[in-house]
């Protein structure tokens, strides 16, 4: 498995970058719209622009059209009024030629009298009934140069056109062209041909000069910083009488509409321009954007991360400490050297589980420890014995009487090192599991007796009596082996660990389903704090190895411990110290009377 | 020479106690720590032998208590744990020699003996007055280039002259230090065997080595 450190800190980095990257998103879409909302205000700006543009500069070329209209108006009405033909062309050449200054009209006359051909004698001298222009002068003269084509029509046929038309004419509905007004105009296009579009302003004015008069012509025309934002309103004149006598002409201006147009287009390309910048910025904004969105990320990430180590590894120190505390432990030293006051809550159950475990393995260790120490005693002191012995008898040569002796002493040690032998083999079997239950049916009243008889000997040497008591015909089936070791091994206990001249009492009872072995002395007894232990291996009340005459290596209860387990018995102990001790068997099984008296009925 | 022999293995004390009595040396018994306690404190022995696991008083208390209470007797422990972290705890706990079992029976004799050397600042072990020679670890004598067959007993209180050479050894000394509990206290068993000595030392020889000072007891010449 991969380190609590290395997981924690990958599901935070995870985590964070989760919420880094949500966030971004976010922020990312929130300001990608109010960028995208700002490039579309600012392409309507531009488009706005464009139209206001665009409109200026229609309304500009129709007020100069009108301006020239008007113009021309007032020379074809002065080409009929002759006696007032000098100050009306005074007026109106100090007009075109300087309309913005005052001063213009002192200054007409002396144009006036310089120019032998001037416009205005040309018109009056050509133009009746006819009417005829110079149309270079007349471009010449007239103001702006905004229209090309020019034609007057008046009511009683006579028309005029200049050159630049050809042959092509711009055709007024005379009839219903503002039949009540007497002055009156109106903007409009005209195809003029397939590939000619023309703006054209009608005017329609009266053929004299008197009657309504034209509106003067708007003075700061060209000045540029002042312009006229809008048209000059056209007086309307209902007076249906005067129309009727009053015969009009038709001034139509006109320019080429590709011209404006090709000034849109400029407009447009401006528009456009501004448009691409716009959408550049747009872009370098949103890049930027991105740029500071990816190094805020990248920097809150890397931070983010050195944060969640160290708070991990803050997080884990206790854990750590516990650590170290379990690896300073060794097969010598089995303490956790560590308090629970230095562990978190979580940490303490494990702390002190393990601490239990230790001091378990301890003991169990140093029960080890012992058992060897015990078994290499008790196998090595006999052996010593005998060998010690034999060396000694071979030392010199000794008279038959002394071999003797040495031989019989050998044989005992022997004896009783095979006793021990068995013993711990019969351990070493029961641990192995290799000694296995092997259960026949049997007279337990008789196997007990034997056993009794058995003991008898000992009894005697030692002035113990020994009595037995139990229902004859016993019949039983479990494992009279197993059985009668334990019953040798009790009573012989009974007898060693017993006053001069005390008493042992076997008693077996029956009850339904189980046998009661009980096995009383009224001997030392058993301290209540080794109760417990005296079942253990190598256990013994008294240190002293060897009691009396008999060897005791603390292993006779064990096994009889080992043995009631494996028959299924329970095993209890009653002593008190210096009364004696009962050990009591509950054997577990049906009796074999009943089992034949039940079959029998 | 006497030696407390502290081992409830009956067998093992039994031999080990004929060996030791063959060799020469008279050998008290204890069978538990508490009788092994009383001995030791009760009478003068050159070397004692301790078995560590004892009833009722364990080998390593007793000895604890001994160097404590200024006891300077060679203690040879004699015990079936012969891991080295025991060997060095009874050392340590001042013990002279540690013996583990099982052990070859010279080689626990001449570990004796050595203590015995010990305690009488010898490091030789053939002790050489005039031309008597006694090899304590052959337990043979020559005199003059001759051998002489001695009794254990004999030889034992040879030894112990010839250990206190050249000073006056009194009856009661002879007595603590060469006969065990079971002999019998009787008055004349010294000069007894201080006869058998001289018949086979000194006369056929001369010098005589084994010189009598009345009213005091006997003494071994020195060089």
């Amino acid at each position: 498995m991969r380190s609590i450190r290395f997981s924690l800190t990958i599901c935070f980095l995870a985590l964070l970058a989760i919420s880094l990257g949500g966030a971004s998103l976010m922020a990312y879409r929130s300001a990608s719209s109010n960028l995208e909302g700002r490039l579309s205000l600012q392409k309507e700006l531009a488009q706005t622009t464009y139209k206001d543009r665009c409109r200026d500069e229609e309304n500009r070329l129709d007020d100069a059209l009108l301006f020239q209209a008007q113009t021309l108006a007032r020379l074809v009405q002065f080409h009929f009024d002759w006696g007032k033909l000098k100050h009306i062309d005074l007026h109106t050449l100090g007009l075109l030629t300087s309309p913005s200054n005052s001063s213009a009209y002192a200054q007409a006359p002396v144009w006036a009298l310089q120019s032998t051909r001037s416009f205005a004698f040309d018109l009056f001298r050509r133009a009746t009934p006819a009417i005829r222009f110079d149309p270079a002068e007349l471009l010449t003269r007239l103001d702006g140069q905004v229209a090309e084509f020019f034609q007057i029509d008046t009511a009683w046929n006579a028309s005029y056109k200049s050159n630049s038309l050809e042959a092509m004419g711009m055709p007024i509905n005379l009839a219903t062209f503002a039949p009540d007004e007497v002055l009156h105009w109106e903007y409009g296009d005209l195809q003029l041909s397939e590939s000619l579009k023309v703006r054209r302003v009608v005017l329609k004015a009266s053929r004299f000069l008197f009657g309504p008069t034209l509106p003067a012509p708007p003075r700061n025309r060209n000045s540029g910083s002042n312009r006229m934002a809008e048209p000059p309103v056209p007086p309307r004149i209902s007076n249906g009488a005067d129309a009727s006598f009053r015969p009009a002409i038709f001034i139509q201006c006109a320019y080429d509409v590709a011209k404006r147009d090709a000034l849109f287009a400029s407009f447009a390309q401006q528009r456009d321009e501004d448009i691409l910048i716009f959408a550049s910025e747009h872009k370098k904004d949103l890049e930027k954007f991105r740029e500071m969105l990816a190094a805020i990320n990248m920097l809150t990430f890397l931070a983010g991360g050195a944060i969640c180590f160290w708070l991990v590894r803050i997080g884990l120190a206790p854990l750590n400490l516990l650590t170290v505390a379990v690896s300073h432990i060794n097969e010598k030293d089995f303490n956790l050297d560590i308090t629970e006051k230095q562990l978190p809550e979580e940490l303490k159950p494990i702390a002190s589980r393990l601490g239990q475990t230790l001091d378990l393995l301890k003991k169990a260790f140093a029960r080890e420890k012992q058992a060897t120490a015990e078994i290499s005693h008790e196998l090595r002191t006999p052996l010593s014995a005998m060998l010690a012995t034999l060396d000694l008898a071979l030392r010199k040569s000794r008279t038959a009487e002394e071999y003797r002796a040495m031989l019989v002493d050998c044989r005992e040690s022997c004896t009783n090192m095979h006793k021990d032998v068995e013993r711990l083999l019969t351990l070493a079997r029961l641990d192995a599991g290799a000694d296995p239950f092997r259960p026949e049916s049997f007279d337990l009243y008789h196997l007990a007796s034997d056993c009794v008889k058995m003991l008898s000997p000992l009894a005697n040497s030692k002035g113990i009596e020994l009595q037995f008591e139990g229902e004859a015909n016993l019949e039983i089936h479990s494992d009279p082996g197993k059985l009668k070791e334990i019953l040798v091994n009790l009573l012989h206990n009974a007898v060693q660990y017993n006053n001069p001249s005390g008493s042992v009492f076997l008693r077996l009872s029956s009850r339904p389903g189980s046998i009661i072995i009980e096995v009383e002395d009224n001997g030392i007894g058993i301290e209540a704090s080794k109760k417990n232990r005296i079942f253990e291996r190598f256990f013994r009340v008294d240190a002293s190895r060897s009691h009396g005459d008999s060897t005791n290596c603390g292993l006779g209860l064990a096994i009889v411990k080992g043995y009631a387990e494996l028959l299924g018995a329970s095993l209890e102990l009653t002593s008190e110290l210096g009364q004696g001790s009962m050990f009591k068997i509950i054997l577990p099984v049906p009796l074999k009377k009943e089992v034949l008296v039940a079959t029998g009925a | 020479m006497k030696i407390l022999l502290v081992e409830d293995h009956k067998l093992l004390s039994r031999s080990l106690k004929q060996a030791l009595e063959e060799d020469g040396f008279a050998v008290d018994l204890a069978v538990s720590g508490d009788e092994a306690d009383a001995k030791a404190r009760g009478a003068v022995y050159d070397v004692i032998i301790l078995d560590l696991m004892l009833p009722k008083v364990d080998g390593l208390t007793l000895l604890k208590g001994w160097r404590k209470d200024g006891l300077t007797f060679h203690v040879l422990i004699l015990t079936a744990m012969g891991s080295l972290e025991d060997k060095v705890l009874g050392l340590n706990l001042g013990a002279d020699d540690y013996l583990p079992k099982p052990f070859e029976l010279t080689e626990f004799l001449a570990r004796v003996r050595a203590l015995v050397r010990r305690g009488h600042q010898s490091k030789d072990p053939v002790l050489r007055i005039h031309d008597l020679e006694i090899d304590t670890g052959a337990r043979s004598v020559r005199r003059a280039g001759k051998d002489i067959y001695l009794t254990p007993r004999e030889f034992s209180l040879l030894r112990f002259l010839c250990y206190h050479r050249g000073k006056v050894v009194t009856r009661s000394m002879v007595w603590e230090h060469l006969y065990d509990e079971n002999d019998d206290n009787t008055s004349n068993v010294v000069d007894v065997y201080i006869r058998y000595l001289r018949n086979k030392i000194d006369r056929n020889f001369t010098p005589p080595l084994i010189l009598t000072r009345w009213g005091e007891g006997y003494m071994i010449k020195g060089d």
